[in-house]
């Protein structure tokens, strides 16, 4: 039970860390279109 | 090499190119929408938009895009994790297995959320009924849809002009269900029950052979997963030796057209591509350069294979081809299949993302195996899985009219959209992301006890068991070199990290190129815009991806599958 929680806390980690990925990306493109303006 | 083996190789590139442009077709225009969705498949996807509460006229822009991919995909880990520790409270489980050990079971959750299908148990004693169909082939479907859905996504940002959105996901995810995989699957799914796939809901038969032995022969529901394990890229087999196992693949009929299958949506979603851009001969540069690419490849394995053992050479055993033999190195490779349909199979299964096998691949020789790791380290755009490949060879496209702008002092363009730094950023993490998995993971491996623990071989064979591991689980292939005991904690926690790395660490720049492109506003194009549906720009990208992919992984191919291959004493 102890391995079960812990391989979804990997999971869910990996899926959060996966979308904060795509926030970063999304900050830079958004950096990027700033500094071009 | 024999003219029946080039014959069979020369009619599969037919029939696959027979089918990109109808099919090709068929795609955009359920993707554009412009297609009468047939009854009753009309109806069950409005009901099950509105059974989730999707308004599917709502587009996301692709940060909300890849949000609800990753939750998506988040469900489906978590549900065929579930499904497997508790297969032993379920039904449809006439052999009795146990629950699936945490880290086996996680692993195998990653690796079929991922579209990689990278197993390091045997399924006909490991999975019961309920988890093979309700687990793994519901995960092969979506994992495909959404590879699909990705593709579509980016085609969609080089097309559009001055959107803020990319599509809806959900309705992507449902579209390629719906109308392009569960037509297919229906009907081949038929024909290989029809050619002697089980389907069935019985347990394992007992049987006396003609020397009095008892033997057990698994069976089960096979050909309504077999279908979607070729045609998604994904490749998890029933069986653990896969399509080398007459249930699978019971004959030279059905492995054509598991082959087929395997390139099939591949292949035509690059006409999907030119004719979602408004010029069908982009997407045939794309598959001309595939094509390219794919012959050379099944050239240098079919030659070595035909070739034999050099290792044979000093003692009297005749590896020609002849009327009683094949000849060659029919080591780990079934009789039925021959040199061949063998090194065909093996090229398009690493071609393609799928990880499917009729041989096994360890006993291939070692620039066979140098070739299909090369397959999956160039990105697997060689056709690549359904989707995969498409937005694979779509970012190596941008790098290549990147490195054209360089060379002539101009802004690139690529499709009427100025690449500027924005999408080469994106583009170079996406394609970053691979190598970093395969290689960071494998040199972890080659130096801790755990990783060395599950060699078979030492020196060069066995770095490059490690090797093809990683590539394979960080290419999202899930093809096995065989050889590696990969079924300890250590193997399966890290290769569902490079699994994950390998396809989430890649879309997720994908769709922001995506997004990027989408908002552009469209340039005209003049005297100096670089033509990119030319036979240029072909070699241009052939010379990218291999040179991409060269430098990346040299190194390291020639710590393993070259120096076993120069070891032997002849490159041939």
């Amino acid at each position: 039970m102890i391995l079960d929680l812990i391989m979804v806390a990997l999971v869910l980690t990996a899926v959060a860390g996966a979308i904060a990925y795509a926030r970063a990306c999304s900050q830079l493109i958004q950096d990027d279109r700033q500094a071009l303006k | 090499m024999t003219l029946q083996g080039w014959a069979l190789i020369a009619l599969f590139a037919a029939l696959v190119g027979l089918t990109v442009r109808p099919l090709g077709g068929y795609i955009a225009a359920i993707f554009n929408g412009t297609h009468a969705p047939p009854r009753p498949l009309g109806p069950l996807e409005r009901g099950l938009y509105r059974l989730a509460g999707i308004d599917p006229a709502a587009e996301q822009g692709w940060l909300a895009y890849a949000t609800a991919l990753m939750c998506c995909h988040l469900a489906g880990i978590v549900l065929l994790y579930a499904l497997q520790r508790l297969q032993g409270l379920l039904p449809l489980n006439p052999g009795q297995l146990s629950a699936v050990s945490p880290d086996l079971a996680l692993n195998t959750a990653v690796s079929f959320a991922t579209n990689t299908s990278w197993q390091s148990y045997g399924g006909e004693t490991t999975l019961s009924y309920v988890v093979q169909m309700a687990g793994i082939t519901v995960q092969s479907f979506l994992s495909v849809a959404s590879g699909m859905a990705v593709a579509i996504a980016l085609v969609r940002g080089l097309a559009r002009r001055e959107s803020a959105t990319i599509g809806n996901f959900w309705v992507d995810l449902t579209r390629a269900t719906l109308y392009v995989l569960l037509p297919i699957c229906s009907v081949i799914g038929l024909f290989l029950v029809w050619q002697g796939v089980p389907q069935t809901l019985g347990a394992t038969v007992a049987a006396t052979t003609l020397e009095g032995a008892h033997q057990l022969i698994a069976r089960g529901p096979v050909a309504s997963q077999e279908v979607i394990k070729l045609m998604s890229g994904d490749g998890g087999g029933f069986f653990n030796v896969n399509s080398a196992h007459p249930f699978e693949n019971p004959a030279g009929l059905t492995n054509l057209v598991e082959m087929l299958l395997i390139f099939l949506l591949g292949a035509a979603l690059t006409n999907t591509f030119g004719r979602m851009v408004g010029n069908e001969r982009q997407g045939w540069v794309l598959l001309g350069v595939m094509a390219v690419l794919f012959t050379a490849g099944i050239a240098v394995v079919y030659a070595a294979e035909a070739s034999g053992n050099p290792n044979f050479a000093a003692l009297p055993i005749d590896q020609t081809a002849g009327t009683l033999q094949s000849g060659g190195n029919m080591e780990g490779k079934e009789v039925r299949f021959g040199i061949a349909s063998s090194s065909l199979f093996a090229n398009v299964t690493t071609d393609s993302s799928d990880g499917a096998v009729n041989a096994m691949l360890d006993s291939y020789a070692p620039l066979s195996g140098l070739v299909l790791m090369a397959n999956m380290m160039v990105d697997e755009v060689i056709v690549g899985a359904p989707g995969s490949g498409l937005f694979g060879i779509l970012l190596f496209a941008i790098v290549a009219v990147f490195v054209a702008g360089l060379m002539v002092g101009r802004t690139p363009e690529y499709l009427g959209k100025k690449i500027t730094a924005t999408e080469v950023k994106m583009t170079m993490l996406a394609l970053l992301a691979v190598p970093a998995a395969i290689l960071g993971l494998t040199a972890v491996a080659s130096v801790l006890p755990a990783g060395l623990a599950g060699l078979s071989n030492n020196g060069p064979h066995g770095f490059s068991e490690l090797l093809y591991a990683y590539t394979s689980a960080g290419a999202t292939n899930g093809s096995a070199f065989a050889g590696l005991s990969a079924n300890s904690p250590f193997f399966n926690l890290s290769l569902a990290l490079g699994m994950f790395i390998g396809r989430f660490m890649v879309i997720i720049p994908v769709l922001a190129v995506a997004g990027s492109l989408a908002a552009k506003r469209g340039v005209p194009v003049s005297a100096g815009t670089l033509p990119t549906d030319s036979l240029q720009f072909a070699g241009l990208l052939i010379g990218t991806i291999l040179i991409v992919g060269g430098l990346t992984f040299f190194p390291a191919l020639a710590l393993g599958p070259l120096a076993e291959q120069l070891n032997a004493g002849s490159l041939y």
